[in-house]
């Protein structure tokens, strides 16, 4: 259904359902608009593993109004990447594209020309490099000016080990919540409960909230991207914890029994 | 260690509820299946117990991740809307500014 907007024609659709509900199949659950299963976009029918992604996705979709705002429910986005997998990834894949952003994570690029910024990042952003070198047990130097610092070997076997104890769909979460933070440091941060979401974007976003402090804020621009940022970080990191909640649960479970 | 009824795991609470409040159709929250499902999740672990203590800090910090999605995500939409353009004006209206009206276009 198309609708004219100004002289620009987006594609939109009406909210066509009245309710919706979670149901279970097994060890799955599935989402229902009023009777109709929610589907991807390449036909499947949306399936997840654990009932509170069901329940997050099922309020999203219930949360529309008369029009469906598609390009900002990032929680359904996320699942129907991981289903269709349209980029014909594999976990392999992801893993490596996020060992090579590491060198150029946010976080290693402290400012050269300005004292006060430099000040500022060493005062939020040396905090979580040393949680993370600690909580992984690895060294990590800085950049120098614009070169990516150098990555010992041992640290990307670290990390690589790490992601890929995720399955493929909390991966694609990650892929998302790293290419918005820019930064494969926070989104561990974010994973690991060092921080929440809100807390990652503003550190993602330190040198652009520094100069806004100068030179003024643009309220449209700047939070807007704010805003955005964060939907998708706790978007993404929702997925993941979803995902692994289930994973720790039947562990748990397993030590009762003995 | 936090415990269920601790002032940062109810304030998290409060402001999970207010922002499902206002993304609900049905503006009654005792309606809203989310919300009996979180109040299920909190009584769940209502237990005080030494090992679940971990598992409040973690179901805490999924509220508040749960409430960083929905509350910027209405705050997307929100500047959105306020700060939205009119955007490009229509061919009609391009035409109408010069006084031409636009021609009929023949029937198919």
């Amino acid at each position: 259904m198309k609708q004219a907007v100004g002289g620009g024609i987006i594609a939109t659709r009406k909210r066509f359902y009245k309710g919706t509900a979670v149901i279970q199949n097994d060890n799955k659950w599935e989402v229902t608009l009023d009777h109709r299963r929610l589907k991807t976009p390449n036909g499947n029918v949306l399936t997840v593993g654990n009932e509170p992604l069901a329940r997050v996705v099922a309020v999203e979709w219930d949360s529309q109004n008369e029009t469906i705002s598609q390009a900002t429910m990032h929680l359904t986005a996320l699942c129907n990447t991981a289903l269709d997998n349209p980029g014909k990834l594999t976990s392999h894949d992801i893993v490596n594209y996020l060992l090579e952003h590491y060198p150029t994570d946010t976080l290693l690029f402290y400012s050269e020309d300005e004292e006060e910024l430099r000040d500022l990042q060493e005062r939020k952003w040396t905090p979580i490099l040393d949680w993370f070198q600690k909580t992984f047990n690895v060294k990590q130097e800085l950049a120098n000016s614009i070169q990516p610092p150098p990555v010992f070997t041992e640290t990307r076997a670290v990390l690589a080990r790490h992601f890929l104890s995720y399955d493929f769909a909390a991966l694609t979460a990650i892929n998302f919540g790293v290419e918005a933070l820019k930064s494969p440091i926070l989104m561990l941060a974010c994973m690991e409960r060092r921080v929440v979401p809100e807390e990652a974007v503003l550190l993602a976003r330190l040198e652009e909230e520094y100069q806004l402090e100068r030179w003024g804020r643009v309220p449209w621009a700047h939070g807007l991207s704010q805003a955005d940022l964060t939907a998708r970080v706790s978007a993404a990191l929702l997925l993941v914890h979803c995902a692994t909640e289930k994973h720790a649960i039947k562990t748990k479970s397993a030590q009762d029994s003995q | 260690m936090a415990s269920i009824t601790s002032k940062p795991v109810l304030v998290t609470l409060r402001q999970l509820l207010s922002e499902l409040r206002r993304q609900s159709p049905t503006k009654k929250l005792a309606e809203n299946q989310m919300v009996r499902y979180i109040f299920d999740q909190y009584r769940k672990y209502q237990t005080t117990d030494q090992q679940l203590c971990k598992a409040i800090d973690e179901m805490h910090f999924r509220a508040r991740t749960y409430h960083n999605y929905l509350h910027h995500s209405r705050k997307y939409k929100e500047l959105n809307t306020e700060f939205k353009g009119k955007g490009e004006r229509s061919i009609e209206e391009t035409a109408n500014m010069v006084g031409f009206k636009l021609p009929h276009d023949p029937k198919p």
